[in-house]
């Protein structure tokens, strides 16, 4: 309960990992930060994180191929994407991904806070009725 | 294999051509298909009965599809909800993404493909179901643990005999 939650925030511009890194620690969040899509493999691999903020357009593995990995190798941790270049077939992509939110860049921060704080709750709580204490 | 029989589908569409057409096509399936023609009725319906899954056309007069999704999602979370539409868009793709929806199919699409999604969506809900269930069993097995073990705490063990 004590712990602050830990983002991974996935991004190959160091302008928006700044502006994310910068805005979510400040709000006690403990933040990692990866450029692109193997790195962030490997960072969820070794590390527990209680949220994924993934930009989609990335030079080695876009933001849908790495959802695709996620979901393969770690079930349902809670996936934010982020996009410049919003479509349906992204969008869709996505929903058929079982990603939990989707914002358009540039993006509003207090929007992308409230979905980080639902779905940090989520894999908290594990997404089902637990038992109360 | 996703055994059909029994199983009820819920088609909520303005429009009695795609009704009727899916009306065939579940029937052929083995399901059983339920239909409504707004979104009001459609929540009426789904309210009433339990269903398999739901398909929802996005453009309806009156209560849109996506505010369809959003009331079936506030009785029931489990459900998968399949919005239909000709005429997609990133800001109801998105919404439909927020509010759970199990996919989001463009027409005209092919019937192959909605077999494989409703049957998709049908396996994967019998999987949590079962999920649910084997939880819900080890909660069980647990707490008949504990009340064992605080019934036995203060009771002398009783010597093995050599």
């Amino acid at each position: 309960m004590s712990e602050r939650p830990h983002l991974l925030i996935v991004d190959d511009e160091l302008l928006i990992r700044d502006l994310l890194y910068d805005y979510f620690s400040a709000r006690d969040f403990e933040i990692t930060v990866a450029e692109n899509g193997q790195s962030a493999l490997s960072l969820i691999n070794e590390e527990s994180f209680d949220t994924v903020i993934l930009d989609i357009k990335m030079p080695d593995m876009d933001g849908l191929q790495l959802t695709e990995e996620i979901r393969s190798n770690h079930g349902d941790l809670p996936i934010i994407l982020i996009t410049g270049y919003p479509s349906v077939e992204s969008a869709i992509e996505a929903l058929r991904r079982k990603v939990d939110d989707y914002f358009v860049k540039p993006v509003n921060l207090t929007h992308l806070r409230r979905a980080v704080e639902t779905a940090v709750d989520r894999q908290t709580t594990g997404g089902h009725q637990e038992e109360t204490s | 294999m996703t055994n059909r029989g029994n199983r009820r589908v819920l088609v909520i569409d303005d429009e009695v051509f795609v009704r009727d057409l899916l009306i065939d096509f579940f029937e052929k399936l083995d399901f059983e298909p339920v239909t409504a023609a707004d979104g009001n009725a459609g929540v009426d319906a789904f309210r009433q009965g339990t269903f398999s899954a739901v398909l929802v056309d996005l453009k309806m007069p009156g209560k849109s599809g996506i505010e369809t999704l959003s009331d079936i999602r506030a009785i029931d979370t489990k459900t998968p909800v399949i919005i239909m539409t000709g005429y997609p868009t990133i800001d109801t793709s998105i919404e439909a993404l927020r509010l759970g929806a199990y996919d989001y199919i463009i027409k005209p699409f092919k019937l192959q493909d909605l077999r494989d999604i409703v049957d998709r969506a049908i396996r994967e809900q019998e999987l949590h179901a079962e999920i649910d269930t084997l939880r819900d069993r080890i909660t069980n097995i647990e707490s008949q643990l504990r009340e064992h073990r605080a019934q036995t705490a203060g009771r002398p063990r009783v010597p093995e005999s050599s």
